[in-house]
Parts: C-alpha cells; sequence; structure tokens
C-alpha cells in the first residue's frame, strides 16, 4: 500500500517535472527587462510572479535528502 | 527630519550612484559565474540556476530606480528576489553541511559558491532596507536617468545593457544543458573557452555593452518614462 502510494507520488512529480520548464524562468525575467525599459506599468507585478515561478522551480529540485532531521 | 541632510537633486544623485555601484557588485557576481561556467567549463546545477533567477530579480530594483525613479516597491521588490534567491543557497548548504561533506563545485577564498550566494542575497536585502531609511531620495519625485542625458545615464545603460545580455546568455546556455524541461542535478563538465578564453569573452560583452551604451545615450531623447 505504502510502495503504490509512493509510485503515485512519484508518478504526479515526473509529471510536475516534465511540465515545469527551467528555461521559462529566464524568458521571463527578459520580459521583465524589456518591460522595465518600455515602461510598462504590470512590470513589477510580472517580476513578482517570477520570483513566485523561481520557488515553485526550486522546490521541484529538491529531489534529495537533506542528510539531518529536518 | 531627515537622516541624512541634503537636498533632493543631491541625494537623487546619490542615490542612483549607490543603485549603479550595487548593479557592478551584481554583474561581477554573474560574470565570474558566466566565468566559470563558459571558460572553465563548469556547467550551473538546477539550484545554482535558481539562485540565478534570484541575482536577476536582485537586480531588478536598482535597474528600475535608474530608469523609472527612486521608489521604495523596487527596493521591496529587490528585498523579495533576496529572500527567494536565498532560499536557494540555504538549500544547497543545508545539502552540504554534515561534516566532511566535499561540498558542490569549486571554492573561492574558502567559502563555496552557494555560500557567497548567500552572502550576497544577505547584503542586497540589508542595503535595499538602508537606502528605504533614506527618505529624502524616495520623496524627490524621481523619473529616473531617463529624462536626462548625460554621463550618469550612459553609466546606467552601460550596466544594464550589460546585465542584459548576461541574462541572454545565461537563458540560452539553459537549452544545451537542460533542453525544455528540468536540468540534471550533477550536469557534466563542458569544453570552456579556456580560463584567459573566458575573461576575453567577459571583456568582449563589456565593450558591446559600452557601445549599446553610448547610441541609446545619444539617440534617444530627453523623455519621462509614464509609470
Amino acid at each position: 500500500m505504502v510502495d503504490d502510494a509512493s509510485e503515485m507520488l512519484d508518478s504526479r512529480q515526473s509529471r510536475a517535472y516534465r511540465g515545469a520548464v527551467m528555461l521559462s524562468m529566464f524568458v521571463l525575467w527578459i520580459v521583465v527587462f524589456i518591460g522595465i525599459f518600455r515602461g510598462w506599468r504590470w512590470t513589477p507585478i510580472l517580476a513578482l510572479a517570477t520570483l513566485g515561478w523561481t520557488l515553485v522551480l526550486l522546490r521541484f529540485h529538491m529531489t534529495s535528502d537533506i542528510p539531518l532531521s529536518f | 527630519m531627515s537622516m541624512f541632510p541634503m537636498s533632493s537633486e543631491r541625494a537623487v544623485f546619490w542615490s542612483r550612484i549607490i543603485n549603479v555601484v550595487a548593479l557592478l557588485g551584481l554583474l561581477g557576481v554573474l560574470a565570474g559565474s558566466l566565468h566559470l561556467q563558459l571558460g572553465i567549463g563548469e556547467q550551473p546545477c538546477p539550484l545554482c540556476l535558481v539562485q540565478r533567477s534570484g541575482m536577476i530579480g536582485l537586480a531588478v530594483g536598482p535597474t528600475m530606480n535608474l530608469l523609472w525613479g527612486i521608489r521604495a516597491r523596487h527596493y521591496a521588490i529587490s528585498i523579495l528576489a533576496a529572500f527567494a534567491g536565498g532560499a536557494g543557497s540555504v538549500r544547497q548548504i543545508l545539502l552540504h553541511i554534515q561534516p566532511d561533506d566535499p561540498g558542490y563545485g569549486p571554492e573561492f577564498w574558502g567559502l563555496h559558491l552557494y555560500t557567497w550566494a548567500l552572502v550576497t542575497f544577505a547584503l542586497g536585502a540589508a542595503g535595499c532596507a538602508l537606502l528605504l531609511m533614506w527618505q529624502t531620495p524616495l520623496d524627490a519625485g524621481d523619473t529616473g536617468v531617463m529624462g536626462q542625458r548625460g554621463w550618469l545615464r550612459a553609466l546606467s545603460f552601460f550596466v544594464i545593457a550589460w546585465l542584459a545580455i548576461d541574462l541572454l546568455i545565461i537563458g540560452f546556455t539553459v537549452i544545451p544543458e537542460c533542453g525544455l524541461g528540468m536540468c540534471p542535478d550533477d550536469p557534466p563538465n563542458i569544453t570552456g573557452l579556456g580560463d584567459i578564453g573566458g575573461w576575453i569573452g567577459i571583456l568582449v560583452v563589456a565593450v558591446i555593452s559600452a557601445v549599446i551604451a553610448w547610441l541609446l545615450n545619444r539617440r534617444l531623447p530627453e523623455r519621462s518614462v509614464r509609470y
């Protein structure tokens, strides 16, 4: 039962990995910089969204255990 | 009463200089990491890319301050970026925290690069907090360097162009390393340009940035960005 659950979790995670694109983080930053230079009003919102996306990608890359009890 | 008694114009001028110096510091970090990647041939790990993203986010605040005018919300973006990038650094430090763990990648002055990244994020957040205590430039109604042709606008364009080119290089080099998916945890080393070749590459980027800045400063009219 536990093995099934962990397999299902692994499968979900690998789907998430495939859907998440590391390149997208830098594409978003490029759009932010174009926005700053062009004076687009929504650029700060996009910058915050890009920071959020950075944290999501960080979470997806937490693939190995930290050698401490937390 | 202001903490630093100074006229609005002088306060904005010195605040812009501090923002330019901050961007130059971040450029040094990014250029060093690109030298390691394209010169020495050590490809960045996924957590390193997350920290690079945090560095770029840290640079967004000063860039907005220079082009749009000094605002508290721009410093706030940099502080939040320091937290996001710092999370990546802390994660990587904790992965190698046990005694006798050799750590990941090369050391610089006795510390691994992810530890230096955490120091950079901490200094960036602290610097923004200190600048937020300086009220005069925040209240000056500054509209940025776009409206003022001159050496400070050219210098601002230079550091921002250099940053933008570094961002493009980082973005393009992610494709051969990671494709269109997630990056490998421990990417293999590549054949780089060599130590001297890497520094020459950085020099070439600096020269291109200087030419772009000179052209922009010459051709762009004196105007303010509406924001």
